[in-house]
């Protein structure tokens, strides 16, 4: 199967500290790759390095066998990758559209509307009410967001990552602030994403979430890469053990 | 038994009237203090007092235009008063000594040159917008006072006079720059991409930077802006007046800052209007109008000022957790 992303020998050192240590694996079209691992182990750095927050100290990133640098959000969603952060990347009082469409607004058509920077509402909240309907999500493009349940306001976050068409779709510990319902009805959005073949890169602490959606886990411990585990030939116990003992080792 | 506080009232008409309820709220309010003056005072209601009410009001809603794009920005900028004292200085100097058109850009230009300092020293250096403005306030009141010699300075130029400080017909050219100023500054706000992105880096920097909003540069920008809302004040001041003094608009910053929260805008940035703003300020200076028409003097004037703040405040829209939005 064809690696959409490779990363290669990815390090990150922040000061004397090794966030990131020597990482290489692939993620293949169209999977669900979940990345787990303890607090510290480093995954939070490599989506960020991925998704052009933070660049690596050392090693290189291939998009479809390409090198490339991905220096900043806008390399990234150029080269098709958009991340959903943790903390809610929403702005509470704008509308579903609005967000959705937050840095990339749609420019009314005429030329003096053009020319002034005039935003087009109307044709916003039309494709933003296609894309709620292509997800699956009841939710009024006209609303503020801040009226919505914590669970719906994340798959306004997730639908928003999506405005731009992305291949790959990053998720940050999409479930963490969730109630079971609001999880299980993000994870189900994630499994429809991944039916509309969109490759999917999920961090999560929720191991019972990763087995749900994923189709394989890289475990990281301490900032390495600890081994990446096809999620239907492992037992939940034994990535808790590799998580955890390689955690040991590496405090050792 | 159940109470019903100022919280609930707000939570209730933003429930029932959405984003309209605090601008109806502050229409309703102007319109019942106009039929208690008009009761209370027999020159109230007439033309005159109201183009007086409006003249007045001009030059706070000018600044207040920009200070509304800063604080929905989540900055603030309280050098407003100074900065268009040495504005308003630093044309009349050049007014007299070059001509009207060379004055007029020289107050712009110093009023942008301290809305783009205030904005640079902020983001560049990390220093709270607050602190900066306060530093540049005395810096701007300071040199204001310099550079004038403490003397007033008096506007030799029929041209100026006419173009910021005549009428047509019985609209004094003050009110009218206030009004397309507010025209232009309302739509950018509300229409344009830049007027979304100044909203979202209010709302929630972080969501704004993820989404590929240059927030530093959007909050520049509104700093910028501000400074040059202060130098078009200052220009709209001597036209009015005929004369620049180093101390004139002492203390103006609250009165703006008041305007925009009483108008709607949060504190807090993400929320606010540009017509809220308008709204605040005509409210403050019919409240002043009719408090003086009735005899009562500054010291009550600025007692209510206090009261209807902290009233329009508390009817504010809050979250869950009794939170401001």
């Amino acid at each position: 199967m064809t690696n959409v992303i490779r990363l290669k020998n990815i390090s990150k050192q922040f000061g004397q500290i090794q966030a990131v240590e020597d990482v290489s694996f692939g993620i293949q079209e169209n999977e669900v790759i979940a990345l787990v691992g303890d607090n510290g182990a480093g995954k939070s750095t490599l989506i960020k390095i991925i998704s052009g927050v933070l660049q690596q100290t050392s090693g290189s990133i291939y998009i479809r066998d390409e090198e490339v640098e991905i220096g900043n959000y806008n390399d990234a969603e150029a080269r098709g990758i958009e991340t959903v952060y943790q903390d809610l990347a929403i702005t509470p009082n704008r509308t579903v559209a609005q967000n959705i469409f937050l840095g990339s607004e749609i420019l009314e058509r005429g030329p003096l509307g053009r020319f002034l920077r005039f935003v087009d509402d109307d044709e916003m909240q039309k494709k933003a009410g296609e894309l709620l309907s292509r997800l699956e999500l009841d939710l009024d493009p006209g609303s503020a967001v801040k009226n919505f349940s914590g669970g719906e306001q994340q798959s306004v976050a997730i639908a928003r990552a999506l405005q731009s068409d992305p291949d790959i779709v990053i998720l940050d510990e999409p479930t963490s602030a969730l109630s079971l319902d609001a999880t299980q009805r993000v994870l189900d959005l994630i499994k429809r994403l991944n039916e509309q073949d969109v490759t999917i890169i999920f961090i999560s602490h929720n191991l019972e979430a990763v087995f749900d959606v994923a189709d394989r886990a890289a475990v990281l411990a301490s900032g390495r890469l600890i081994s990446v585990e096809d999620l239907s030939g492992v037992e939940e116990n034994e990535l808790v053990g590799m998580m955890m003992g390689r955690a040991q080792q590496g405090a050792d | 038994m159940a109470t019903t506080s100022a919280s609930d009232i707000g939570q209730l008409l933003n429930e029932r009237f959405g984003r309209f309820a605090e601008l109806g709220l502050l229409t309703g309010a102007i319109i019942l203090l106009c039929v208690i003056f008009t009761m209370t005072s027999p020159v109230f209601f007439s033309v005159g007092n109201f183009i007086n009410i409006i003249r007045q009001t001009a030059i706070v809603i000018v600044l207040g235009l920009g200070m509304t794009y800063v604080i929905i920005s989540a900055e603030i900028d309280v050098s407003i008063g100074g900065v268009m004292a040495l504005s308003a200085i630093s044309a009349g100097l050049v007014i007299n000594a070059v001509g009207p058109v060379a004055g007029a850009i020289a107050g712009l230009t110093v009023g942008l040159a301290f809305g783009l300092s205030n904005g640079l020293i902020t983001i560049r250096f990390g220093i709270p917008s607050f602190i900066v403005t306060i530093g540049t306030l005395g810096i701007a009141r300071g040199a204001a006072f310099i550079i004038s010699d403490q003397k007033p300075i008096i506007i030799q130029s029929a041209a100026f006079d006419s173009v910021f400080g005549g009428s047509i017909g019985p609209m004094p050219a003050l009110v009218l720059w206030a009004l397309v100023l507010t025209v232009i500054a309302g739509v950018a706000l509300c229409r344009t991409r830049f007027g979304r992105h100044v909203y979202a880096t209010g709302d929630s920097e972080q969501a704004a930077r993820y989404s590929g909003i240059s927030t530093n540069r959007v909050k520049i920008t509104t700093l910028a802006l501000t400074g040059l809302a202060a130098g078009m004040a200052g220009l709209l001041f001597i036209g009015r007046l005929g004369a620049a003094r180093a101390d004139m608009a002492s203390g103006i910053e609250l009165a703006v800052i008041a305007a925009v929260i009483i108008g709607g805008t949060s504190l807090f940035g993400g929320r606010g209007s540009v017509i809220g703003t308008v709204l605040g300020a005509l409210l403050i200076s019919i409240i002043d109008n009719g408090l003086t028409l009735l005899g009562f003097g500054s010291s009550w004037q600025q007692l209510i000022r206090g009261v209807v703040i902290i009233a329009a405040v508390a009817l504010r829209d809050r979250d869950e957790e009794g939170n401001f939005l």
